[in-house]
This record gives C-alpha cells, structure tokens and sequence, in this order.
C-alpha cells in the first residue's frame, strides 16, 4: 500500500506539465466567470496573452523535463515519459503556441471557455503521447476528440455546428470501433499494456486473420485522427467549419500525438503486419493528393492535402525501423512549419473576410499587394511539395531512404511501389499547392474585392515559421542528429 | 578566389541586389543584368582560358563539408558542398555565360515589372551555372528542382496568350521527371559508401591530410569483405564515387555485383531507365517533349533563348555525368534503343517541324530534331560519337538563340509569327534577311558551321558502333534532308517572292543595333567553331578518353 503510493507520489514529480495545465484551465474557466464580459462579441487580446503565458511556461515545464528526465513508467504502466514523448509533448506545445499566436493576431474574439477548451486538449495531447495502455490511450483520445468536437462548432453559426455534428457522428463510431478493437485484443493477450512484451509474442501466436482485424479496428481511432484513409472523410468539412487558427491546430497537434501511438504500437506488431500499413498509406497519399486537384476552396485544400502528409509520415513508419521512426519525427516537426505557415496566410491574405470557406479566387492579384507574404505562403507550399531549399525535400528525402533501407531488408517489392508512386505523388501535389501562389501572381484581382489589410503581426508571425523551412534545409544535420539521439 | 563558387553566385548575389534596388531607377535593372552577365562571361574565359585539357578529372576543385547526418545503426550520410569542371561542364558553363549575356541584352523588350523579371532572371543563371559545376548529386539536383522555379514564373508572368497552360504543364512536366532522378539518387546513396571519409571514420587515418589512394583502397576492400560496422559507414552522393563500383555496399540493391532484380530486369538497368527517362524529359526526347513546343511558344523571347539555349543541355549533360557515367551497363543495354529513339527524334521533331505555321513552334521542333542527334551520338558509345554528342549541344547552344532572335524580331515589330502573314521580307530588310540565312543554312548543317560538325560526326560515330544497326543511322541521316527542308522552304516562303504581308510597310524596319549586338557575334561564333571545332574537341578529347572506359 506505502509502496503504491510512494509510485504515485513519484510519478506526480514527473506529471508537472500536466498539473500545470490542469491548474490553468481551472484558473482560466473561473476567471471568465467573474469577470463579466465587458463586450458582447467575446475575449479578445488579454485572454490571449494569458493563454500564450500558460502555454509557454507549459514549454519551460517540458524543456525542464527534458534536461532532468530519465525515461520510466508512470502511475504502472499507464503512462511512459520517454525522449520520444516529451519531443512530441515540444511539438504540441509549439504548435498550441503558434495557434494562439495566430488568432491574436488575426484579432479573433472568442468567447471565454474557447481558452479553456484549447487548454483542455493540449492536456489529452499529453496524455496520449505518453499512454502505453490501450485505456490510457482511449481515454485521452476521447479528452482529445470532445475537445475537438467542441472547437470546431464554437463558432455557433449554421456552417460550424454542420461540421461539428458531422465530426461528432465520424468521431464516435471510430471510436467504437476502437474500443471493440481493444476489447477483442485484451481478451487475446490478457494485458492492456502494449508495450509489455508479452503482447506481441501472442499476437504473434494467434490466426492472423483474428490479430489483423482485432489491431485495424483498435487503431481506428488513432488513423482517425491522422486522417488516413478509410479515416478521412470528416477532414474536409470540419476544416471548411472550424476557425482557421483552430483548423491550424488540428492539422498538427493531434495528428502528432496519434502518430506517436501508432509508433509505439508498430514496435510491437508482428512484421506480416507491414504491408497493410503500406496499402494504408499508398492510399492515403493518393488519394489526398488526387481529391484535393478539384478544391477551389483553400481549406478544404489543405484538408486533403494535410491527408496527403499523413500518408507520406506513415511512410516512415511502414519501415519499422529505427531509421524509419526517426525520419517520420523529423517530417512531423517540419510539416508543422509548413502548414501551420500556410494557414496564418491563407488567413491573412485571402480577401474572402473571415468567412468559413476561403474561395481560391478570393486571392487573385493579392500578391501585387502584398508581395512578401505571397512569397512566403509560396514558400510554406513548396515546403509542402517537398521542392529543394525547404525542409519539405529534406524530409522526403530522409522518408523514402528509410523505406528503401526496409525494402532493401524485405526484397517486398509493395514497398517499391510504395517508394515509386508515392514520390510520383509530389509530382501530383504540385498541381494543387500551385493553385494558390498562382491565382496571387497570375491572376487579376477581383472587381469588388477589398484591398487585403494584412496586420503587421500576422507577416511577423509568417516571417518566424517560414525562417525554420529554409534553414532546417541548409542545416538539415541540426534536427536530424538532434532526433536521433532521442 | 573559389571560381566555380563566385560563378554561381553573383549572379544570385545580383539579384538580390536588384530586390533591394529602389523602384526609382528602373531603368538600371537591366544595364546591372547585362554588366553582371558580361563579368560572368569574362570569368568562364578565363577558366576556358586556364584549363588544362592535358589533365585527367576535374578541375577548379572545391569541396567543402556541408551537411553530416547521424542516423544511428543505419550509418552516416555526408552531403558536400562539391564543385568542379572537367571537359564536359566546361563548354556548357561558357554556354551559359554567352547565352545568358544575349537574353539579358534580349530581355530589353520587356517593359512589365522589370525588378522582379531581372531578379528571377538572374536566379536562374546562378542555379543553371550550379547544376553544371556541382560533384555532389545532392547539389546538382538541388540546381536541378530549383531552376524551375524562377523559370515557371518566367514564363507564366511574362508570357503569352496560354502562359497558364504552358508554365504549369512545363513546371509538372519537368518535376515529374526529375522525381524519377529523385527515386534513383535515393537508392544510389544508400548503397554507395565515400571511401575517404569511412577511413576517417573508422580510424584508420586521423586526419583528411593523411588520406591516400593506398588507404582508399584499403577501405574499399573492407566494404567488399562487409567488415566494417554499418554505423561507421560514411553514405555519399559524390558523383566521381558514385561511378566507382567499387565504392558500393556488396548486398545493396545497386551494387555490381549483387545482381538483385526488379520485377524480373536488373536494379540496376531499372535505375538506368529511371534517369534516363527523368533526363529524356529535360533534353526533350519523342515522346516526352510535348511541354517544349507550348513551353516555347508562350514565352517571351529571352526566355526562349535561355530554354533552347541552355536549359535542354542539361537533360544532355545530366546523361552523360549521371546516367551514363553511373550506369554504363545500362547504357549498353539500351543503346540500340536509345539510337532508335534518337532517330524517332530527328524525324518526328523534323516532320512537326515542316508542318509548322508558327515560326517559333517550328523551331522548337526544329530543337528537339536536333537533339535526337545527341542521343544518336551518345547511344553509339564511340569517341567520336560522343564527342559529337557534346558538341552538338554546345553548337545547339549558339544556333538556337540565334533562331529565336530571329523569329523575336517579327514578334516584336508585329506581335505575329505566322509563316504565311510574311513574304518577300528580303527586299527591306536586308541584314535580318543575311543574318536569319546564316541562322537557317548553320542550323541544317551547312558545312563551315557548327552545326554540321555535331551532326555529321553524330552520324559517323553511329556507324562505327557495334551497338546501333546501320539502317536506324541511315534513317536519322534523312533527318539532315528534312532539315534542310523545313529550313529552307521556311526562308523561300518568307523572304524570297515579292514583298507582301499583312502589316503596314513602316512596322517591318530592319534590324536595329540592339538586334545587331545579339545576332551578329552569335553568326561569328557559329562559323568560328565550324571552322575550327578543334577549339572545342581540344576540351573534350580527355573527358571522353575517360568516359570511354566505363564501357570497355
């Protein structure tokens, strides 16, 4: 009994990060209640810079663990904070901090719980980067889902609760079917710790027919989250109704945190299980790349186009190697910087007026007037493409040598096409990211658009995720050297 | 000074320049251009000047450490910042000096935007001038996908009427090709280990200084006898040890000797095709050389100029640095096919030609006629044929500028190209009647100009190779007739007959000295080296002498 607790009181040292986040969301959510709004169209700048402040002392939480931690399991096994976990937990807080950034200076008002909402996810983020137990991992999906589910709707309007209820419906039944998932693989190995070795070994020993589908209905929950096919059809619609800053955030942060799950529970899969995890991510890719050609509005654009990137980090991890996981990470950290600059101009630089969709046309002849933030938002696209000089083609490039490496080890010539058709795709992509930078140069602007005002922060902001893109190439050695020591 | 360095980027420092230059002194773009472009120039004079054709290997070495990746078990990968010239990329950077001088003195047409237009005009030239002096294949194809950056809003911004059309199939076109290099540069890092650095790495030297061809050799027997810790192995993209069999990792996929299969044909002829094929889109080559003529047609005349000019030599020379020179088994393997898509070339490209009514539609199938005798040349895989093969593109190189002058001429006087609009142009206009005969009897091979030489030593050293059957050389020589045909029946339409066209007299002045300045030394330059193609062969000799051996 002292024993336990004394676990649980020394895994509590290591669970500051997420103590702070809770702390923050109560002090947040009853501060908006006594203090009256004082307009009705929400909180503006102060609640901003307050959740800017949880998020970046969030950040020194997780730098201080970084230079003190030594990997170990939490609370028995529920939870392992390890480098991988606490990169991830980086990730998510840079991502939260440039959403925030992004809707302060786009001037968004929200009304006071939106804070605590964010705040919210980012602790079932946490939660599931860490979780090695199969109800761990549900439940902080689930923390991570209702959040969502919340975000995208917050708005109110007719188009937002649309998309949020379309969510809600794709949402749960993935994660029905997750649990049915988990439920069957616990009564096969009698453990829901997937780390522990045992689960593997068993997973091994039974019809693979039974572990395959038990394994595919668990993980539907996690490549519903990272949009891979037959998991993406709510992409579109909640990224047309959610907010730009909160599109922005969903595009990375949950993705991350589920592929780092995915991840942990390849490591234990039996190897058979690699080629339906190529098909998966063949797919995905495809797919993504070839519905987004039709879009002609921006963000259901980027929707398809970010279910393409999910496909080429699962790329990494079809590998299951080493080599594989530590490029996946390294094309997660620098997607980030090309999305997430993306949306802060798309944002800033459509003359559409906030709305939820953003028309293509709506940013004809836009780069006339503002030529900076035009080449920096083609900049971010081509990083999305994967051309040379942005880390797009760095991160490519170190995926595919991983899966040749696997090929090279398996003579699975899936694999080969996999490699062949999924680098072919980039060719592809290039038909769609153009479209933007393309109605910005070429096109003349529209008759009765209204000149785009582009706040000062907003180009500063794009100005600091565009700098990363150039330099992670020249210097590409700094984050890779830096992942693989993990 | 580091030479190959300062080539590539003044002119990318220039058109940072012209970024920061104020709008008020618009009219200084283009003399700051054209000065830039002529110091280029003189700089490649003098390496021309300086290189020593007696020497094996490259030249004007530079190499520096750039990018060292740790990736754990699986070993390290080294990318360098790899400069050099031998006697392939020697002719072709002086091409890129001399054609980028004439499109910037061309450029003058162009009256929209200029800062933006000079700026990305100079980004390519320092990317294109990179893609010829880089040794590292990280690098070259780096200049590789870069270039078609500026070269996409070159032709999209300040095009014509399907500018949308042509610069985004031209942009695809090109990306989708070099995703194939892509695929192959992956597989050929992956098996190929740097023999110097490994030393280093395993300790068997301390020190850079220490490394010799005994310890090279050394390492290499190592990795044959697989005794070295994949952790320890140094991953390179260094094309001078790409070529080196010895240099691969014996179980990898590419490796000599491993004989591993794809879909039941040799990796390594798999790869062959892959890059063949990626650079086949560049050259252009029948059938992938539809983004040419639209390419061509929508673009403003200097961009033509650089497009022929320069641009399809690096298809040309991306065969032979990458493709061939790694990959010379499948060089042998293919070479009967590859004549034979050359002469699909020649005679595809030179009958679209004869049907042409848009002047500058023929010329750019008149381009890819012409480089089907590269191909030919190439496929022979005899001193001769490839000696020609270069010199073909080098002589294409000053011809084809030199036919979109000319065709820019009537475009700008009357923003029209159509052959049948003009005729009996000869009566008035006297000197761009000479220069445009001079541009038409070099391009379809009239001896005493360079384009002869190309394409007759092309044909000979097609016949003398074991490789090519003696009827696909028979048939590329009509491709000669078929030149001589839509050239001069062209010219006859055009300039001989009584005076007619749709415009008004005054609009069809002759030339003015600006034309004079691009057309005149280029007519020179093309009599100088069909006259004296030794200045030329001089360079090349020794780099084929070392070419040559890959295939014996």
């Amino acid at each position: 009994m002292l024993e336990q607790l004394d676990h649980i009181m020394a895994s509590l040292a290591s669970f500051t990060p997420e103590v702070w986040l809770i702390v923050a969301f109560v002090a947040l959510i009853s501060w908006d209640l006594i203090t009256p709004e004082v307009q009705e169209e929400g909180r503006g700048g102060f609640f901003h810079f307050l959740t800017f402040l949880v998020f970046a002392v969030l950040g020194l939480f997780v730098y201080h663990q970084w230079q003190t931690q030594s990997p170990g399991a939490l609370f028995h096994q529920m939870l392992m904070l390890d480098g991988k976990a606490l990169f991830f937990k980086a990730l998510i807080t840079l991502s939260a901090l440039i959403a925030i950034l992004h809707s302060w200076v786009m001037k968004r008002r929200w009304s006071g719980e939106f804070f605590s909402i964010l705040i919210g996810m980012v602790f079932g983020l946490f939660l599931l980067s860490m979780a090695t137990n199969l109800l761990m991992v549900y439940l902080s999906l689930e923390v991570v889902s209702i959040s969502s589910y919340i975000l995208t709707a917050f708005r109110g309007d007719r188009k937002s609760s649309e998309g949020g209820m379309k969510y809600v419906l794709f949402g749960s039944v993935s994660s029905g079917l997750m649990l049915y998932g988990m439920s069957l693989l616990y009564g096969l190995t009698t453990t829901l710790d997937f780390t522990n070795p045992a689960f593997g070994r068993i997973l091994l020993s039974v019809d693979p027919l039974v572990s395959a589908s038990a394994l595919i209905l668990a993980m539907s929950g996690l490549l519903f989250k990272i949009s891979a096919v037959p998991f993406q059809i709510w992409n579109p619609d909640v990224y047309e109704a959610a907010d730009t800053p909160v599109v922005s955030f969903f595009s990375v942060a949950p993705k991350a945190a589920a592929f780092l799950v995915l991840m942990r529970l390849f490591s234990v899969l039996p190897l058979n299980f690699q080629p339906v995890l190529a098909v998966i991510s063949l797919v995905t890719i495809t797919i993504g790349n070839f519905s987004a050609l039709w879009q002609t509005d921006a963000k259901r654009l980027m929707a398809y186009s970010s279910i393409a990137q999910s496909g080429f980090v699962m790329v990494g991890l079809v590998a299951f190697s080493s080599l594989g996981n530590q490029t996946a990470l390294f094309y997660l950290a620098t997607y980030l910087f090309g999305t997430m600059a993306s949306f802060v101009l798309i944002d800033a630089l459509s003359s559409s007026g906030r709305k939820n969709s953003v028309p293509i046309s709506s940013f004809n002849g836009i780069g006339k007037q503002q030529p900076l933030a035009a080449v920096l938002l083609t900049i971010a696209f081509l990083s999305l493409v994967g051309l040379p000089l942005t880390v797009g083609f760095s991160a490519k490039l170190l995926v595919f040598s991983s899966l040749w490496e696997a090929y090279q080890q398996t003579s699975l010539n899936l694999f080969l096409i996999l490699f062949a058709f999924g680098l072919l795709n980039t060719a592809v992509s290039l038909a769609f990211y153009l479209k933007i930078p393309f109605a910005l140069f070429f096109r003349k602007a529209n008759d009765e658009a209204l000149p785009v005002s582009l706040p000062r922060g907003a180009l500063f902001l794009s100005l600091l995720l565009v700098l990363p893109i150039i330099l992670l190439f020249i210097k590409t050695d700094w984050l890779i050297n830096w992942i693989s020591g993990i | 000074m580091p030479i190959l360095t300062t080539l590539i980027f003044l002119p990318i420092l220039g058109s940072l320049l012209l970024l920061a230059l104020p709008q008020a002194v618009k009219a200084t773009y283009r003399w700051v251009t054209v000065v830039l472009c002529l110091l280029h120039l003189v700089l490649s004079s003098w390496i021309w000047h300086t290189f020593d054709p007696q020497l094996v290997g490259y030249q004007f070495i530079e190499n520096t450490d750039w990018i060292t990746m740790a990736l754990g078990q699986f070993g390290i990968v080294s990318i360098d910042y790899s400069l050099g010239v031998d006697g392939l990329s020697l002719p072709m950077v002086w091409l890129t000096s001399l054609v980028m001088l004439v499109g910037a003195v061309s450029s003058f047409e162009i009256k929209t935007n200029e800062k933006a237009y000079y700026a990305l005009y100079l980004l390519l030239m320092g990317t294109v001038v990179g893609c010829f002096v880089a040794l590292d294949l990280f690098l070259f194809f780096l200049f590789f996908e870069f270039m078609l950056l500026p070269m996409y809003f070159l032709i999209g911004l300040w095009g014509g009427p399907r500018r949308e059309y042509a610069s985004l199939k031209f942009f695809i076109y090109t990306l989708a090709g070099s995703v194939f290099i892509l695929l192959v540069m992956i597989g050929l890092y992956l098996s190929v280990i740097d023999p110097a650095e490994t030393g280093l790495s395993i300790g068997l030297v301390s020190n850079p200084a220490e490394i010799t061809e005994d310890v090279v050799a050394q390492v290499q027997t190592l990795i044959a006898r697989q005794q070295i810790d994949p952790a320890q192995l140094v991953h390179t993209f260094e094309i001078p040890y790409l070529n080196d069999g010895r240099n691969f990792v014996p179980e990898s996929l590419l490796s000599t000797l491993a004989g591993h299969e794809i879909f039941g044909l040799s990796a390594r002829l798999v790869a062959f095709l892959l890059l063949f094929i990626g650079f086949a889109v560049k050259l252009p080559m029948v059938p992938l050389h539809t983004w040419l003529p639209d390419a061509h047609v929508e673009a403003p005349t200097p961009i033509s100029v650089v497009l022929a000019g320069i641009l399809l030599k690096i298809g040309g020379y991306g065969f032979f640095r990458i493709a061939y020179e790694i990959f010379p088994d499948g060089a042998i393997y293919f070479a009967p096919w590859i004549a034979g898509l050359g002469v699909l070339s020649i005679i595809y490209g030179a009958f679209n030609a004869l049907s042409q009514k848009d002047m500058k539609r023929l010329i750019a199938y008149s381009s890819v006629s012409h480089m089907g005798f590269v191909l030919l040349g190439l496929a022979a895989l005899t001193p001769e044929g490839a000696n020609a093969a270069i010199y073909q593109l080098f002589s294409h190189g000053i011809l084809s500028p030199m036919l979109f002058l000319v065709v820019g001429v009537v475009y700008a006087r009357t923003h029209d190209r159509d052959i049948d609009h003009y005729q009996g142009l000869a009566s008035g206009m006297p000197a761009y009647t000479g220069l445009t005969a001079i541009a038409f009897f070099a391009s379809l091979g009239l001896p005493g100009f360079s384009g002869f030489v190309g394409e007759f030593f092309s044909l000979l050293g097609a016949f003398n190779s074991i490789y090519i059957p003696v009827w696909m050389v028979i048939l590329g020589g009509f491709g000669l007739i078929l030149g001589a045909g839509y050239f001069l029946w062209t010219f006859q339409r055009v300039f001989l007959g009584k005076r007619w066209s749709l415009y008004e007299e005054s609009l069809l002045l002759d030339l003015n000295f600006r034309e004079k300045v691009m057309l005149v030394p280029l007519a020179l330059l093309s009599l100088f080296f069909g006259i004296l193609p030794g200045t030329v062969f001089s360079i090349t000799e020794g780099y084929v002498m070392e070419f040559m051996k890959h295939f014996n």
